[in-house]
């Protein structure tokens, strides 16, 4: 590291480490609680009225 | 998606700590632990992220510019100006950036078990 005579290649550098890729943020944990979803109050929508 | 970014060679405490899920109260535990640092991962994150930004924004705009011309030159003088305001504004960034991705890392593996154990629960209950 020459200091004054390297001032491109120290942008470089600057340039390379700063710009390295950041992930997205990790979303929180939404979650679901222990019992509510089996415990539902009315009879599921999702099985067939009719036999197919 | 691409979340091997971060890689560290020896094994992380948190892997040591946290172990597989096998209760819905330590799911709970887990789940805590993760929001106590939740807040402080995101605010550095977000740092971090403007920072980048910033810097992307500066590299791009010297890649258009011929070296050796005057307005490159400008444009290096400016990624220096702007370091070093960076470095004045917050000296320890690279420590916090260090810790962001530490804990990105602890919180993603956190977040890992959890969703493994509700998995692994509603194939099973259900």
């Amino acid at each position: 590291p020459v200091e004054g005579s390297g001032d491109a290649n120290c942008v470089d550098e600057i340039l390379k480490e700063m710009t390295q890729s950041w992930p997205p943020p990790l979303t929180a944990i939404h979650t679901p609680c222990k019992t509510e979803p089996s415990k539902f109050p009315f009879p599921t929508k999702d099985s067939h009225p009719f036999p197919s | 998606a691409q979340s091997t970014e971060f890689s560290t060679n020896s094994t992380p405490d948190y892997v040591v700590k946290y172990l597989p899920l096998v209760s819905g109260d330590q799911r709970q535990s887990y789940k805590d632990d993760f929001n106590a640092e939740y807040d402080e991962y995101r605010l550095l994150h977000a740092r971090v992220e403007s920072v980048t930004r910033r810097f992307s924004q500066l590299d791009a705009q010297c890649r258009k510019l011929v070296p050796g011309t005057k307005e490159h030159q400008k444009m290096q003088e400016e990624v220096l100006k702007e370091y070093k305001k960076m470095k004045q504004d917050s000296p320890n960034y690279h420590v916090e950036k260090q810790r962001c991705e530490y804990l990105h890392n602890k919180l993603a593996h956190i977040k890992r078990l959890i969703a493994d154990f509700d998995q692994r629960r509603s194939s099973s209950g259900l």
